[in-house]
């Protein structure tokens, strides 16, 4: 269990990145959802130990992640939202390398590991090639196996699947779901359906809060027959949205879809829907910050 | 175009860089110009502060550091946005290419102009310091500020960003921009190292920073012109610039032509990388059971030392793969190599052109010489790069959210860095052995490379290197950490001259000096002891890096500041203890040697010690010195601890007219009095500070009256001490004579200040460098300052595998007591100036007619001892011949280590350093016999010094040096020819002229000269040998045989120039008295040229007819010229074809060779000769001083 209490973090520029945020994350996938800017890399730099908060604590199981960060990287894999290698480094190299650093001293039983990785990363045939020359989902995949080497109790995962085609994505998300069972997985990402297919727990981050924290499914379940939906020109869209709290708008079949949150249908024109994780997601942050999350402008679809 | 350039500039206006590169250079440039203790580019002190000399060289020394200025704005400005990631979105931006580009090279270039401008306006304001001394503040020369504007700082800063511009913009690599940086650096050193004023004429215009045409010019400069003068923008300066402007304009323009925006590899160089095969294709689906973990979890291992250091191997491994697998590192090798040949082959000469054998010292000085410069930016650089290469790669989060302890990235970078180092001088070393094996040299000696090129040369930079990763550790980013080594570099180079000498607070360690007599010798201990010393402070370095490495993304001071606090864990507490315990140790064992056992003092100490005396005592200076006329001395060298006991006594005369009512004696200050008595009376002492002792004499010692000196003084160098330790005194090779093992009455002139500035600030008068020509008092006193010659005695004593040697005849050698002794003793008078040597000698003897003729030499230099006998031989039949017996029976050459390099002429006793001839390669026949002429030169002293000693008066270094630079010329010519005299005097008289620009106070004419080397060596060759030319070799030592009958062996009054000078107008005509005049009276200049010559047939003869210029200019002495009416016979050649050798003037047998009257101005001379000549020259082996010899002669147009 992380137990996260109270995180302050204030940037020299005054951006408050955190503000009094608590969170506890159990064993297994946890999704953190938010738009850009929400904190959430801070967040997850903070339990890496990359960065000190101004106040607050982070604890796992017994340990004081601020105070003893080096007892947490001995526990920790961290696949950082941006990451390169050295150049015309290949993946046994780097990986070596990596294992040697988190202290796994054993040469035959961190030869054993490697091979593990890349077999199970599908590096195993280019694992004497340069990193360089490796493709997006490739370069995830490899990013992966590094914080996975040593075992570790806790992962943190920051945006791993922005710029990944479907089929990447799918590969990528099988991996984490595989490790997902027995350690702490944070998986932090402005990408809905990560979460949605992956997590069983969540939580939702806006401006340096926790705005919403629970099982996907329970707190969608809160949503059930609040949720409706219209189809509509541009024009009726915009009168809808001054009308009323919009959650979000989207192009389907060449109209509008407007979708609002209400006790029950606004006209007759609306007609209720299922929730989705998306639905209480851009509802959440609609909340917190009394705007519409969605851009309501329908050029721009609201989501992939 | 114009909106890319705003943008450039606004953003480097913002750029705390810009304006701290700026401010370093303004303040560089004000000190150097403003403080007498900061000096840059070895501009002297016998000019003007505000000199053009001075303003323009500090300029073009600035313009080499405007590569950093390059390389941070113009190579920075185009790899910025790839470093950043940006590009894309410059890209997008709707900017071309083209504009893009120049856009941003006129911004980079632009300021890297203002920070030479910057520098400009440090000098400028700088001159006006009022604290300047005001003697040597001249007028404000704005032409001065207009070339250095126009010609050296806009050229330089236009060529590096241009080039690096380009480097930078095609490769998108700031690597490769360094890279040519160092290129340009080598190129210069390389250019920097020709001295030969042949060589430096045909390189000069590829000096890229036009340094070595400026060089070249101002070559002859004397300080009035150096003071005043503008360099001629013309010849090798302006083709120079034309060439790399030109270089650099089309590079700019091809690199726009190549220039595209894309990303990563630029200028479609690279060939693409083949793509990784993704054979995952098809998406995966879950293998595993859920149930089974990934990974196996492994035991990570436990923080500890051999987790550490796993880590730490697996990351300098890393960070050594990285470097080695980079184009960049075997380019810079390649520079390594290419510096060192250049430099070693540049250097490996004497000073005649003579080279010399390979032997590893040399080897490894001109290493140190030329690549400590290369060295150090390598450093710099690497230093940044490594310590930021995560960063780079983006790889620092990963990598810092594993559990490595700090310090372990810290010491791997240090130990990368190392590697790097070593991986250079190791190329070099190999380098230097396969010049030494070309050489046909195979003494390689890898164990002296290691001590002296790995371990004695590399310390400094090894402890550099650790401060720059530590620097860059702490440094934001790697401009500014580069920026701060580079400022603590400067600052440790000036620390000494603002007299803060120290090396306790200087990290630096003592240059240990080695000698193949005496190895490090007693370098060592003090070498040893400060390494050990700084590599412990390294370690605190190390910790506090640890403490204070950035972790992840927090850049705040407070915040790096509070995490140092949760690192500071008490195995840290415990270690960081123990260093400085450690260092509290070997620091107090180093401030006892250097302080306690040893005074320490710095320069400004010493220098006011000596005004103190000057100042105290100098009325000593009329005092009445009585004269030793018998002396005996044993000396009891203790090589093993550098110690020496010497007693003895001596019989003093009053040679003056009244009686004298005390003796003062000045001791060397080491020296440690046991007893000092005359008459069996004590001496007190009245200075301790300067060893000054005196004694009043109850009874006055009346004129002609004698008393017995006698004296048991010691010398110890316990420890060591800061700096200046004696290398007179040492472990194999000691060299000391009488001044400094005995008391000598009388005022010590070897301790007035000799610069004036300095005099100045001690408020003393300008010095007096000699007496004056017709101060009658010092007729009586020779150059030796005394009036009296001496029976002399000694026994030496020293370890017994050494051999002692002390001027006089060998009477008796034994082994008492573990030591050996030899006493020696002198048939008949000498003047009281005597050496002791002692060493572990090889010896060779040669009975020849008579005499013996011997040389002590170190084992592994035998080569050069058969030539050293043959000019022994030669010098002392010939100098018997002509001018009067040889006084000895005996002729010794005593190697002694080359600390110094010269040799001394001793009754029948000749020390000669290691350093000028035991090591000369003499294998090719061509060179001048270097070895030879020193001999013959020394020899020539026992005649011109001992049989015949001039007059402590201007001018008496004339009557010593000058008539034994002829005498070995007589020598030389008879053994080798006239050829070899014209290699020899062409140099002589390029010294000779070089020399004129670095005189401190005055230059005098021959007759007048005051000790200054250049004019009594170099000019008195070049004169003499005109003299010769002019009477003849038989009037010439007629008129020096008159004067040793009129003046040798006999005392007071002693003769001067002026009895040369008759004695030489004696042997010749009025014309040829009027040309003595000029010689040895004036200084005098001549410029002839052949204007044109052209050949017409007449009959079966040629008619030639041949326009000469002719001028003779007379200087003051500070070289003002005066145009003098030109009115001589001066030779015309005529030859049939074109010199084999112009430099060299190895001319062919002429067709006609005879003197023609000429006169100021232009004439037309025609001579008819059988053949038609190719080549005509006036004055065409130019006897006379001429200082563009090279218009002398001219091809004949046809």
């Amino acid at each position: 269990m992380l137990q996260i209490r109270n995180l302050v973090k204030t940037y020299p520029n005054g951006v408050h990145a955190l503000k009094d945020l608590s969170l506890d994350v159990p064993r297994g996938m946890f999704g953190l959802l938010g738009p850009n800017g929400a904190g959430k890399s801070s967040l997850m730099r903070t339990i890496a130990t990359l960065q000190a908060p101004d106040t607050g604590s982070i604890r796992l199981g017994d340990l004081d992640v601020l105070a003893d960060p080096m007892a947490v990287r001995r526990r920790l894999g961290y696949l950082p939202q941006e990451f390169g290698s050295y150049p015309r480094t290949s993946p046994w190299v780097m990986l070596n390398h990596l294992a040697v650093l988190k202290g796994l001293h054993s040469r035959s039983e961190r030869v054993d590991q490697i091979e593990a990785l890349l077999k199970q990363t599908n590096l195993w045939d280019v694992r004497r090639k340069s990193i360089d020359t490796f493709s997006g989902g490739m370069r995830q995949r490899f990013g992966i196996a590094q914080a996975l080497l040593g075992a570790p109790e806790l992962i943190i995962v920051d945006e791993p699947t922005a710029g990944l085609d479907p089929a990447e994505r799918r590969r990528f998300h099988n991996l984490l779901a595989e490790i997902g069972e027995s350690v702490i997985v944070i998986l932090s990402t402005h990408i809905v359906d990560d979460v949605a297919d992956l997590c069983p727990r969540m939580a939702i981050m806006g401006s340096g809060r926790i705005l919403l924290e629970g099982a996907p499914l329970e707190l969608v379940r809160a949503l059930d027959g609040q949720l409706f939906r219209r189809l509509c020109s541009h024009e009726e869209a915009r009168a809808i949205s001054a009308r009323m709290p919009v959650v979000s708008t989207r192009m389907v079949a060449g109209r509008i879809e407007v979708r609002v949150v209400a006790g029950q249908a606004p006209d007759a024109d609306f007609e209720p829907v299922a929730a989705t994780v998306e639905d209480l997601y851009f509802h959440t942050l609609a909340t917190a910050t009394g705007e519409p999350a969605a851009p309501s402008s329908p050029e721009t679809p609201a989501a992939v | 175009m114009l909106e890319v350039f705003r943008f450039e500039c606004r953003y480097q206006l913002r750029s705390p860089l810009f304006w701290s590169l700026a401010g370093v250079f303004f303040l560089l440039a004000f000190f150097a110009m403003a403080s007498e203790d900061v000096s840059v580019g070895g501009v002297s002190n016998n000019i003007n502060f505000n000199s053009s000399f001075a303003i323009i060289q500090t300029q073009y020394v600035f313009s080499l550091l405007i590569m950093f200025a390059g390389i941070a704005f113009v190579a920075g400005a185009v790899t910025r946005d790839f470093e950043h990631r940006t590009a894309e979105l410059l890209y997008a931006s709707g900017v071309t290419p083209r504009a893009f580009y120049f856009g941003r090279f006129f911004g980079g270039a632009l300021f890297c102009l203002l920070v030479g401008v910057a520098a400009l306006l440090g000098t400028f304001v700088g001159s006006f310091m009022p604290w300047l001394d005001p003697e040597r503040v001249g007028p404000l020369l704005s032409g001065a500020y207009g070339y250095s504007l126009f010609l050296v700082i806009l050229p330089n800063a236009l060529l590096v960003s241009s080039l690096f511009y380009v480097v930078a913009a095609l490769t998108r690599s700031m690597l490769w921009a360094d890279v040519a940086a160092l290129g340009f650096l080598v190129l210069y050193v390389v250019l920097g190292s020709v001295t030969d004023p042949e060589q430096l004429k045909r390189f000069a215009a590829l000096d890229p920073f036009g340094i070595a045409p400026f060089a070249e010019q101002t070559r002859y400069w004397t300080a009035f012109e150096r003071d005043e003068q503008i360099p001629q923008i013309a010849g090798a300066i302006m083709n120079g610039r034309l060439l790399w402007l030109g270089l650099a304009l089309a590079v700019l323009l091809a690199g726009a032509a190549r220039f595209r925006f894309r990303l990563g590899g630029g200028g479609g160089r690279r060939k693409p990388r083949s793509a990784a095969p993704d054979r995952s294709a098809t998406p995966v689906h879950l293998t595993l059971p859920a149930a089974q973990p990934l990974v196996r979890a492994l035991p990570v291992a436990s923080p500890g030392l051999s987790a550490a250091l796993a880590q730490l191997l697996s990351q300098v491994r890393m960070d050594v793969r990285g470097i080695v697998r980079s184009t960049p590192f075997y380019v810079l090798l390649a520079f390594g190599i290419f510096n060192t040949v250049g430099n070693v082959l540049g250097t490996m000469e004497l000073a005649y052109g003579t080279p010399v054998y390979p032997v590893t010292r040399l080897m490894i000085d001109a290493v140190r010489g030329a690549f400590s410069l290369v060295l150090l930016l390598v450093l710099i650089y690497y230093a940044g790069e490594l310590v930021h290469r995560e960063r780079t790669f983006r790889l620092k989060q990963i990598l810092d959210a594993t559990p490595w302890p700090s310090g372990i990235m810290v010491i791997a970078k240090v130990l990368a860095l190392w590697f790097v180092l070593y991986a250079m001088l190791v190329v070099v070393m190999l380098a230097c052995m396969v010049i030494q094996l070309l050489h046909g040299y195979s003494q390689l000696e890898p164990g002296l490379y290691l001590r002296g090129l790995l371990g004695v040369t590399a310390i400094d930079f090894l402890l550099l290197a650790l401060l720059s990763v530590v620097i860059q550790v702490l440094s934001p980013n790697r401009f500014v950490g580069m920026l701060l080594v580079l400022l603590i570099f400067i600052a440790q180079q000036a620390l000494p001259s603002l007299g803060f000498e120290h090396y306790l607070y200087r990290f630096e360690v003592p240059f240990a000096r080695y000698s193949d007599m005496n190895g490090f010798g007693h370098f060592t201990l003090p070498w040893a002891s400060f390494s050990g010393y700084w590599l412990l402070w390294a370690g605190v370095l190390v910790l506090l890096a640890h403490l204070l490495y950035l972790r992840g993304v927090e850049d705040r001071l407070s915040e790096r500041v509070r995490t140092a606090w949760t690192r500071l864990t008490p195995g840290v507490a415990v270690l960081g203890s123990v260093l400085v315990v450690a260092i509290a140790l070997t620091g107090h064992y180093i401030y006892r040697n250097t302080n306690v056992l040893n005074a320490y003092e710095t320069r400004d100490d010493r220098e006011a010690l000596d005004a103190a005396y000057e100042q105290e005592y100098g009325s000593l200076r009329e005092a009445t010195v009585p004269q030793i006329i018998d002396l005996e001395m044993a000396v009891d060298l203790i090589p093993e601890t550098r110690s020496l006991r010497s007693s003895g006594s001596a019989v003093l005369v009053n040679d003056g007219a009244a009686p004298l009512e005390s003796v003062t004696v000045t001791l060397a200050r080491p020296l440690a009095v046991s007893a000092l008595t005359m008459d069996e009376a004590p001496f007190e002492q009245i200075d301790a500070a300067q060893n000054l002792w005196r004694i009043a004499l109850t009874t006055p010692l009346l004129p002609g009256a004698q008393a017995q000196l006698h004296w048991a003084l010691s010398w110890d160098n316990p420890g060591f001490p800061n700096s200046g330790s004696s290398t007179r005194l040492v472990h194999n090779g000691t060299f000391v004579n009488n001044t400094e093992i005995m008391p000598l009455p009388g005022y010590d002139y070897s301790r007035e200040l000799q610069d004036n500035s300095t005099r100045r600030e001690y408020g003393l008068p300008p010095v007096s460098r000699l007496p004056a020509l017709d101060d009658p008092r010092w007729r009586n006193f020779n150059f030796f300052t005394v009036s009296r010659e001496t029976a002399f005695r000694a026994v030496v004593s020293t370890a017994p595998d050494q051999i002692a040697i002390a001027p006089g005849y060998l009477t008796r050698d034994w082994q008492e007591g573990g030591r050996r002794y030899f006493a020696y003793e002198m048939d008949k008078p000498i003047w009281p100036f005597v050496s002791f040597t002692s060493a572990r000698y090889e010896v060779v003897k040669e009975d020849w007619d008579g005499q013996s003729l011997e040389v002590y030499y170190h084992k592994d230099h035998a080569w050069n001892v058969p030539t050293m006998l043959r000019g022994s031989r030669d010098s002392l039949a010939y100098f018997a011949e002509v001018f009067s017996p040889y006084q000895h029976r005996q002729f010794r050459i005593i190697e002694f280590p080359g600390y110094q390099s010269f040799a001394q002429s001793f009754p029948n006793t000749i020390p000669y350093s290691e350093e000028i001839g035991f090591v000369a390669d003499l294998r090719d026949e061509s060179d001048v016999d270097f070895v030879y002429y020193v001999t013959a030169h020394e020899a020539a002293h026992q005649w011109w010094g001992h049989q015949f000693a001039p007059a402590r008066v201007q001018g008496s270094a004339v009557l010593s040096e000058t008539l034994a630079q002829y005498s070995a010329l007589m020598v030389m010519e008879r053994a080798y020819g006239e050829k070899m005299m014209r290699r020899f005097l062409k140099r002589e008289l390029d010294r000779y002229l070089v020399g004129r620009g670095g005189e401190l106070i005055e230059e005098l004419p021959l007759k007048l000269t005051e000790n200054q080397n250049y004019i009594h060596y170099r000019k008195g060759s070049v004169v003499m040998y005109d003299v010769k030319q002019m009477l003849g070799e038989a009037a010439v030592n007629r008129a020096l045989r008159g004067l040793i009958e009129r003046f040798g062996g006999k005392g007071a009054p002693f003769p001067t120039t002026e009895h040369l000078i008759d004695a030489l107008k004696a042997e010749a005509n009025p014309a040829q008295q009027a040309r003595i005049v000029d010689l040895f009276e004036k200084i005098t200049l001549y410029d002839l040229s052949v204007a044109s010559a052209t050949v017409t047939p007449a009959g079966e003869a040629f008619e030639v007819t041949v326009t000469i210029d002719a001028s003779k200019f007379y200087a003051d002495g500070e070289g003002r010229e005066q145009e003098a009416n030109l009115a001589e016979s001066i030779q015309i050649g005529l030859f049939p074809e074109r010199p084999a050798d112009l430099s060299e003037l190895d001319l062919p047998p002429p067709l006609l060779l005879e003197r023609s009257d000429l006169h100021s101005g232009r004439q037309t001379l025609t001579f008819t000769v059988p053949q038609a000549p190719a080549w005509v020259g006036v004055d065409p082996y130019v006897y006379r001083i001429d200082r563009n010899p090279e218009n002398n002669l001219k091809r004949v147009d046809s």
